[in-house]
């Protein structure tokens, strides 16, 4: 086994070291998570979902939370500031959601959209051109429904030190209410 | 097992899967605490009995939002956990606060106290994670930043990976008989 680059003396060591007889690679592999809840999120100034409190009779909190109705373009927003280190690549994305209707079985798809704005870069652009959509399927009231993760590619140049700009919406599904949307999840690589 | 050649610095950790032979695969993992600061903005309160949220204007030109925490006031936030969150280990919590009364009540206790759930897909919402972790801190004077020893809470429910973690923040009964003002609190979980 070869020697494995002394100059990685910062941060945590995760990674795989293959090969052997004589080759050997150690691979950094370390993707940092993020999230937004509803406190680190607004609406859309023009068609924005409801924002609410859900309480719960056995449970000692109330959750905060946005109700969407489905394919009325509805949006909230957030931002998030990348570090140095940003491999540049694409955005592993999650949505955390609930619902207390009674009707199992439908489908909800909610969609996120990110754009990565650089330094001295104009702020008013589209980066609509790689919409995800995240499916899932309704499994009961009150119940937290937690997405498969979903690759989404950041629009414009993507830089290190880039300003993430997110919108999460609601497409067209068959779930006969209002699916409410509790936090996003988002992983990214670094190098 | 170990791994010649892949230690360095002070890294504390394990190696784990095989290693040696023609061919090897190994992974280190170490040890490392990760922290989240959640400033006050970052909570939010019951709909009946709810603390206020300010922003306190200092006479040496800063200002600091906080809540206003009376006995009885509790704030809530939850954040999506990473895929290596370490879920064997309990977390820690740190409070900081202040107050802007407090006359002739130097000594007194603040009861602060911890709750924490976490919920996996297909969970129910509707559960209860309690008993909260107490933490009792002395007054010390008006304007003074309180930042006690930090406490350790046991999060309920089967905590995994991917958990959407839900904390609560409340004050007990106590001595102290003025409001207690929360300014934030940082998280403290372990992951690589």
């Amino acid at each position: 086994m070869t020697a494995m680059r002394p100059a990685m003396t910062k941060g945590p060591w995760v990674g795989a070291a293959t090969g052997g007889g004589g080759g050997c690679e150690f691979t950094l592999d370390t993707p940092k998570t993020r999230y937004m809840n509803s406190t680190l999120l607004w609406e859309d100034d023009g068609s924005p979902p409801t924002r609410f409190k859900r309480a719960y009779a056995n449970a000692p909190q109330e959750i905060e939370m946005f109700s969407f109705t489905q394919d009325d373009d509805q949006y909230v927003y957030g931002n998030l500031a990348l570090p140095d280190n940003w491999d540049l690549d694409t955005v592993l994305c999650r949505i955390y959601w609930t619902e207390n209707h009674d009707s199992s079985g439908s489908a909800v798809n909610w969609t996120v959209a990110i754009g990565s704005f650089e330094d001295i870069e104009s702020l008013n652009q589209n980066y609509m051109g790689a919409v995800a959509v995240l499916n899932d399927t309704y499994q009961g009231a009150d119940l937290l429904h937690i997405t498969d993760e979903v690759a989404v590619t950041p629009q414009h140049n993507r830089e290190v030190q880039d300003l993430w700009c997110v919108r999460i919406g609601l497409n067209a599904g068959t779930h006969p209410a209002t699916p409410d949307f509790i936090a996003l999840r988002l992983r990214y690589g670094i190098d | 097992m170990s791994a010649p050649g892949m230690k360095y610095g002070s890294a504390k950790g394990a190696w784990v899967g095989e290693a040696g032979g023609a061919g090897c695969q190994c992974i280190f993992e170490p040890d490392t605490e990760k922290t989240r600061w959640l400033p006050a903005a970052t909570w939010w309160t019951y709909t009946a009995s709810a603390p206020t949220l300010i922003i306190r204007q200092y006479a040496n030109l800063h200002d600091i939002e906080m809540y206003e925490v009376a006995t009885g006031d509790y704030l809530f936030t939850l954040m999506p956990m990473p895929d290596n969150w370490r879920v064997a280990t309990n977390i820690r919590f740190t409070i900081v606060w202040t107050s802007d009364a407090g006359a002739g009540q130097i000594g007194n206790s603040v009861e602060w106290i911890f709750g924490a759930g976490a919920f996996s897909d297909g969970d129910s919402l509707n559960q209860n994670y309690l008993p909260d972790t107490g933490l009792s801190d002395a007054f010390q004077g008006t304007h003074i930043c309180h930042i006690p020893a930090k406490i350790t809470a046991t999060v309920r429910q089967s905590p995994a990976p991917i958990d959407m973690l839900m904390l609560r923040v409340g004050r007990d009964q106590d001595d102290f008989d003025d409001d207690a003002d929360f300014i934030g609190v940082q998280m403290e979980y372990d992951a690589p």
